[in-house]
């Protein structure tokens, strides 16, 4: 069986997406509610499925792929999958110590954890951490006047009124 | 008109209007001058700012980002031989050699200067236009203004990527996200799939800084970007001074290039690329000595600069009075103007006309701004081109994060950013144009309404108006363009080999 490419299995999955959107669309009351996401994404599904046609049909006519190094592009595509895996996951551990600490304490410990796990040195991770924690006081709360969020632990809610 | 303009002129120079733009040209000649990130990220990043500011500051605020950043990047490209911002590739053709001979401060001389005549020059082209706008924007009703939001869409989806199934796909992705939340006319939560957190819909903000903001990042862990060579300026003051000079000397070539500029800026998603090599062109096809045109001569740095500068008051003349973001930046800045709620397009020319003025000085005075800080820092500001991807990242994190929550108080904000984060990463590595989904987006409210509007109001032939007629004809233009560029190539080929 002919194996699929990214960019086809990206097709895939705005296909599933609109064929959801269509769906839930199709389940509400009034005419004006659904006429526009039922219309739209029907014609980003028909797209999305010639789109892929294409892209299947383009790939069995050409070579197997190789990137300018004559790599096979499956190892590229391992390598910034797990790229990509290691930024989400700083992303996702930011976004939990933001949740559980509030943004000061959160973004100077990820600063200063960040900096130290790419091997930088001890005062330049904690100097690093001190600006940025205060740089982001300084813009937000100071100028801005932005009540940024403090954290669940020191009893933070997840939405504030004070805009 | 003469009393809007005025007007427009005194809130520019507004002490508070000009600490903000200042700020604003330092911001973007820092974004502009390192590589791996540009105006359009700092547009992203720093839209969550402009939320408590009036629209007169938050827009010269944000127009100010796309425009000076090509500014610093024209210093990388000439010291580092990597163009900052992708429209300073043609400046690095002659800059770099002009470095390398010894002439690097020439050459950043002549790229200030002829960035700076440009933009200035691109203003009163402008100017010109809007009394002749005038009459074709009182026109427009409210099914004009529904087949222009179609147009404004369509022009993105058809002329940006590769294809353009792609692009309208993007469109497509764009116009559903808008429709996430409580529908206006009915209050029936729409497509939330019972998550209350997004019955407000989603933000603006989110998405420009979840499509431009992180997959830039991700680019930067992902390929692993090493720290940059140290670049040092050859030349003296004297030097940049004669660069500021030859602009004059070849004005030919600066006139030239900028009307060249400004034409593409005024037509929506030709792109910053064109004019550059059209006018880089241009200059050595009118030159007495064209084959010295690639060895270091600061006429090449000249043309491309001052082509570059010059399309960004024709863009936001074509974004303000038609609301058809002809550009990535102008797409970014059509969601500023929906944040600071002022809608941009037909009714903004007679509803806004002082501060369609003080935009578009704004483009000429941040530019003037932008040089003037670049003739005396270029040679440090060079410096931060060369800080790690390492101190880069976690910081750029931050401010997106703490800039995300700010935007609608809620942590909760920060998990749709990630979403489209990766949509983004995905998007831009599968070559799917990401403009069109921020476009689709932004104009997804306009669209709903000016449709239902229509639709009660004049009936299911609500298009059937001359002005309609014209806009669907250029519509349908549109889509076949690309298709028609292809045959001209293959039929100019086939004429070559025959």
């Amino acid at each position: 069986m002919r194996r699929l490419n990214p960019t086809s299995y990206f097709f895939i999955f705005i296909l599933l997406a609109m064929a959801t959107v269509v769906g839930v669309s199709l389940t509400y009351p009034y005419l004006e509610v659904k006429l526009l996401p039922v219309g739209i994404g029907s014609i980003v599904f028909i797209l999305a499925v010639i789109g892929l046609s294409r892209e299947v049909t383009a790939k069995a006519k050409a070579q197997p792929p190789t990137t300018a190094k004559g790599e096979p592009t499956e190892v590229e595509t391992k390598n910034v999958l797990r790229g990509l895996s290691i930024v989400l996951g700083w992303m996702i551990a930011l976004y939990l110590a933001v949740y559980l600490l509030g943004f000061f304490i959160a973004i100077a410990l990820y600063m200063l954890v960040y900096l130290k796990v790419r091997r930088r040195s001890w005062l330049v991770a904690i100097v690093c951490a001190a600006v940025t924690a205060a740089a982001i006081y300084g813009g937000f709360e100071v100028l801005m006047k932005a009540n940024l969020y403090k954290g669940l632990i020191w009893g933070g809610a997840l939405e504030t009124n004070s805009r | 008109m003469l009393e809007a303009f005025a007007q427009g002129a005194a809130t520019l120079f507004h002490p508070q209007v000009l600490i903000v733009m200042f700020a604003s040209v330092f911001i973007s000649l820092i974004f502009g001058i390192i590589p791996a990130i540009s105006g359009l990220t700092a547009m992203a990043l720093f839209l969550p700012f402009v939320f408590r500011m009036s629209p007169e500051v938050a827009l010269p605020f944000l127009i100010t980002l796309p425009s000076v950043a090509f500014t610093g990047g024209a210093i990388t490209a000439i010291l580092l031989n990597i163009p900052g911002d992708p429209p300073n590739a043609a400046t690095l053709l002659d800059g770099f050699p002009m470095n390398q001979k010894g002439e690097g401060a020439r050459a950043i001389g002549a790229a200030i200067m002829a960035s700076m005549a440009g933009a200035v020059g691109g203003v009163p082209m402008c100017l010109v236009m809007i009394p002749l706008l005038m009459p074709i924007v009182m026109a427009f009703k409210t099914p004009e203004l529904f087949l222009l939001t179609v147009l404004g869409l369509s022009v993105l989806a058809a002329l940006t990527g590769n294809t353009v199934i792609k692009g309208l796909i993007a469109g497509g992705l764009g116009l559903i996200a808008a429709m996430i939340g409580t529908q206006g006319s009915t209050g029936i939560a729409r497509l939330t799939f019972g998550n209350t957190f997004l019955y407000d819909g989603l933000d603006v903000v989110v998405i420009t800084m979840g499509l431009f903001g992180l997959p830039e990042l991700f680019d930067m862990v992902i390929q692993g970007q090493e720290t940059l060579v140290q670049a040092k300026v050859k030349g003296t003051i004297s030097d940049v001074l004669q660069g500021c000079k030859d602009v004059w000397i070849h004005k030919g070539i600066w006139f030239r290039s900028t009307l060249i500029g400004h034409i593409i800026g005024i037509i929506p998603g030709v792109g910053s690329e064109t004019s550059i090599w059209l006018a880089y062109g241009q200059a050595k096809q009118f030159s007495k000595h064209p084959e010295k045109f690639g060895t270091g001569i600061v006429e090449g740095v000249i043309a491309p600069e001052s082509a570059n500068h010059a399309k960004a008051a024709g863009a936001l003349l074509t974004t303000m009075a038609f609301g058809i973001p002809g550009s990535t930046s102008m797409a970014i800045l059509l969601g500023g103007f929906l944040l600071v709620g002022v809608t941009p397009g037909p009714r903004m020319m007679v509803d806004h006309l002082p501060l369609a003025f003080t935009l578009l000085l704004g483009v000429a005075l941040a530019n003037i701004m932008g040089g003037v800080i670049c003739l005396f820092a270029a040679p440090y500001l060079v410096k931060i081109a060369t800080i790690h991807v390492d101190f880069l990242l976690p910081s750029v994190m931050a401010v997106t994060y703490v800039g995300v929550f700010v935007s609608r108080n809620s942590i909760l904000n920060i998990i749709p950013l990630i979403v489209f984060g990766v949509l983004g990463y995905f998007m831009k590595s599968y070559d799917f144009p990401r403009p069109p989904l921020i476009v689709g987006f932004v104009l997804g409210e306009l669209f709903e309404r000016y449709f239902f509007h229509s639709l009660k109001v004049e009936g299911p032939f609500f298009f059937v108006t001359p002005i309609g007629l014209s806009i669907i004809a250029m519509t349908i233009g549109l889509f076949c363009f690309p298709y028609l560029k292809k045959a001209f190539a293959r039929h100019a080929e086939d004429g070559l080999k025959t």
